[in-house]
């Protein structure tokens, strides 16, 4: 299969558009990184979340379409408001969905998980008796 | 295998073989007509087809209504490109980074990261500590 565009202009549209409307309900950053990835995923998705400016608010997704493997990572004060459990229901959303071809649907999908439970208010004295 | 041998058994059997018996010969009597040799009275068969107009309405037809549909099922990933397909180490297009650190999302405009940068990152030391991030991960 020869080089190309990972996404049709539609495709990006609906991406972009996505990440507007979670990062507008949500105050959190969003961002989707599709490509293939070099080494350990997880190491790796630190290392582009590091380098997000704000780094603390946002909530990285990186999909790697060749090892069919993604990735989500969530800043510290990302992580408050989207806990483990619900970027894992995020993730389990996506990789169903990409695994039956539809790239872009599965992250838009699963940017509209995301964005569902940073809706939610956080729960600040949870850990409190 | 024993047989049985009481009549009752023996008029089962026979009842048996009659109903298949019946059953398959129903569908060939139906289609007695088409073994006809005897012209009847009133009927006027046109003459017979050629070859060529056999072949083309036999296979010709059949093979053009075949591509049509394959045509119709093939046209939309055809026209849509270079399509993920999973299972198939079949991603070559270049990285693309949404919402990346270079500028606001812009789609395509955010090649931000290519490979070969990226194995530069992979250079760099991971920063060992406490883990302060949180995520999850999936396979497909």
């Amino acid at each position: 299969m020869p080089a190309g565009d990972a996404f049709s202009a539609r495709q990006e549209q609906d991406i972009a558009k996505a990440i507007a409307t979670a990062e507008a309900s949500s105050g959190l950053t969003f961002s989707v990184y599709v490509g293939s990835v070099e080494g350990e995923l997880r190491a790796q998705a630190l290392r582009l979340h590091r380098q997000l400016p704000g780094a603390e608010r946002a909530v990285l997704v990186v999909v790697d379409p060749r090892r069919n493997q993604l990735e989500i990572v969530t800043g510290a004060e990302a992580k408050r408001r989207v806990d483990d459990r619900a970027a894992g229901l995020a993730a389990a959303a996506m990789a169903s969905t990409f695994a039956l071809g539809d790239l872009a649907g599965g992250i838009v999908n699963g940017l509209g998980s995301l964005m569902e439970h940073a809706q939610k208010a956080p729960v600040l004295h949870g850990q409190q008796p | 295998m024993n047989t049985p041998t009481t009549p009752e058994a023996h008029l089962r059997r026979a009842l048996r073989a009659a109903t298949v018996g019946s059953l398959a010969a129903v569908p060939l009597l139906l289609a007695a007509p088409a073994f006809a040799l005897h012209r009847e009275a009133g009927d006027d068969p046109g003459p017979g087809l050629s070859a060529v107009a056999t072949i083309l309405i036999y296979i010709g037809i059949p093979l053009a209504i075949f591509t049509v549909i394959a045509l119709l099922v093939l046209a939309p990933s055809i026209a849509r490109g270079n399509r993920y397909r999973p299972h198939q180490l079949s991603w070559w297009a270049a990285p693309v980074w949404f919402g990346g650190p270079q500028d606001e999302h812009g789609g395509a405009a955010d090649r931000a990261l290519t490979g070969t940068a990226l194995k530069e990152l992979t250079g760099l030391t991971s920063v060992a500590g406490t883990q302060t991030e949180g995520g999850a991960s999936a396979r497909w």
